[in-house]
This record gives structure tokens, sequence and C-alpha cells, in this order.
């Protein structure tokens, strides 16, 4: 894992890319994908940013991969991931921009039971590179600070332990 | 595409499928279940008893079957039955409280109902008892739209345990 985002992190270095900010605030979308075994978690977010600050909204579904259902599931549609979060941009290198962030993540597993949530408070850095004025793609780690009981990062359902540390990347649009 | 931008492109998707091969996260969502139910495994939801407003004879008999209906497709319980007299190991009552508020204000075609349900249950042994209890209370517009949301938090309560 660490090795990916290194070669991404010396990708992006090698790849350059033209200046960012042109103003005090703006706005982006996103697409994006988080790396989790067994699932699938495929969204689409939006953020504005004024200054060093910024809040991002995101909404994401999540599937089972296995074709075969494992009950309560009936299909392989688990639910939904709803994000909402603040960000301060931390500086740029350019073509690097770099943030940190918290807030609230919401999974919402109408496929297990209609009623079933769990929440968790996130704690997250952002590489974003710009591929030009406007296109991006970003690499975003997280870790859950305070999660709700039944909701375990880093634990597989048989109970493998591996990194508590989640990924998500994507590519996104920033107007400024 | 020149051959500098190609190269790019292949460094990029090497980097997303190293990252992607590499950085997945196993992620777990699970629930134990309130109660252990291989050692009780089925109930009998008995008649729902029900008082406040905007009550009227027979609503509780649907309550009832719609406890029994959630239940079965919710809950952990293997049997559910409705049936006094039938196979069974545990035995489920549930007291609603229905209170409405009701505001006319000003204009008499402008009205602003409040429906507030109480619930409150209790899951006991064939001998009486207490295996599991608890309380809830929602509010609503309308009284059949907030004694369902209520009906739906208590099958909830007993959601099948999983582990994904």
């Amino acid at each position: 894992m660490i090795r990916g985002c290194v070669v991404a992190v010396l990708v992006a270095s090698l790849w350059g890319g033209p200046a960012l900010a042109k103003g005090e605030g703006g706005f982006g979308l996103d697409v994006e994908t988080m790396l989790i075994e067994d699932k699938m978690v495929v969204g689409i977010g939006g953020y504005g940013v004024y200054k060093m600050v910024g809040l991002d909204l995101g909404f994401a579904l999540a599937w089972l991969d296995e074709e075969d259902p494992r009950p309560p599931v009936e299909g392989s549609f688990l639910g939904g991931l709803f994000q909402a979060h603040v960000f301060v941009h931390l500086g740029a290198m350019r073509p690097l921009v770099f943030r940190v962030g918290t807030g609230l993540d919401a999974w919402l597993l109408w496929g297990i039971d209609e009623d079933e949530q769990k929440y968790a408070m996130p704690f997250f850095g952002e590489v974003r590179y710009f591929i030009g004025d406007t296109l991006n793609v970003f690499v975003q780690p997280r870790y859950y600070l305070f999660e709700s009981d039944g909701l375990e990062v880093g634990v597989a359902p048989d109970g493998d332990e591996g990194s508590p540390f989640l990924f998500t990347v994507g590519l996104g649009g920033e107007w400024r | 595409m020149s051959r500098g931008k190609a190269l790019r492109w292949l460094l990029a998707v090497t980097a997303a499928a190293g990252l992607t091969l590499g950085g997945c996260t196993a992620v777990t969502f699970s629930h134990e279940g309130v109660i252990d139910f291989a050692q009780f495994p089925s109930v009998y939801v008995q008649p729902i008893v029900i008082s406040g407003r905007g009550i009227f004879d027979g609503y509780s008999q649907g309550l009832q079957d719609d406890l029994a209906r959630e239940l079965r497709e919710r809950s952990g319980f293997a049997g559910v039955t409705l049936q006094p007299n039938g196979n069974y190991v545990t035995v489920l009552s549930v007291e609603l409280y229905v209170d409405e508020d009701y505001d006319s204000g000003f204009d008499e075609n402008d009205t602003d109902d409040r429906f507030y349900v109480e619930a409150a249950w209790h899951l006991r042994t064939l001998e009486g008892n207490l295996i599991d209890d608890g309380s809830l209370s929602v509010e609503g517009d309308y009284i059949d739209s907030t004694t369902q949301e209520a009906i739906g938090e208590i099958a909830h309560h007993y959601l099948r345990p999983y582990r994904l």
C-alpha cells in the first residue's frame, strides 16, 4: 500500500503541470472510488473552498464484490456512503496540493436493513495533482478517529487484521 | 499522442494499478444481535396494547400483523407467530402510546397536526423471565406513518446478526 502511494507521488512529480490557484475561492467536482477489499465503493463529490478552508460533500454507493449473496444481503448491494467533510488547504508544491480534514462518514446500509447505519469521524489527508488548470487526480488516506460499533477498518470479516487506513482515489475538476 | 504523453499515461495507469492492488483495506460491517437467536429462535408477538389519541378499534390488530411481518423480514428470529398456541420460546409484548399535537393557527384550512408515539417492549421467556426490553419515541405528521416507524424500529432492534 505504501509502495503504491510512493509510486503515485513519483509519477505525479514526473508528470508536471501548470500553476494552481488563481483566486481566493473556488469549487470542484470529483468522481472517486475507495480501495476496499472485497467491496466496491464508487461515488461523486463536490467541494467549495475559500482561501484556506473548504467544505466537501460526497455520496457513494457500495457493493460486495462477491456474486453469491451473503445473508442478510440478498444481492450484492450494501448501501450508500454520505460524506460531509471540512478541510484545510495546507499549501501547494506545484502541481501538488495538500489538504487535511475531518467530518462525518455515514454508511447507510440499506442493502442489509433499511434502518441500518454506521457512522464514523474521519481524519484524512489529501494529495491532489493538477494535470492542467482544472483537471486533477487525487489520493486521500483516511483514519477513523471514532466509529460506530460494528464498523471496523483494517479488519476483514474473517478476523484478519491489516492497515487501519482507508484510501480513496479519484479524478476531479476544480474551477477558481 | 506524443511519446512523452503516452509515457505519462502509462506511468499513471501503472501507479493506479499499483495503488489499487496494494492499497486495498479490509472494512467489516457487523452486528452481533441484541439477543442470542440460537438460544431464542422463535417469538410469539402478543396483541399490541395501544392507547392515546386517534386510535380506533382494530388498529392494534393491523400493527400486530405489521410487527410480525417486519420481524420475519428483518429480525434474527427464525420463527415468528401470532398464534398464542403456536410453537415458540419467547413472547414479545409491545405497548404504544399515541399523542397528538393539534395547532390550527390563524387559518382553519392550514392545520398542523403532529403525532408522537412512545413505544415500550419486553421480550420474555415462556416462564416470564425478562430477556430484553427497550423503549423509543418517534414523531411525525401522520399517525399511520408514525406508528409504522415505531414498529419498524422495534423490528430493527432485533436485526439479525451479520458480518460482511
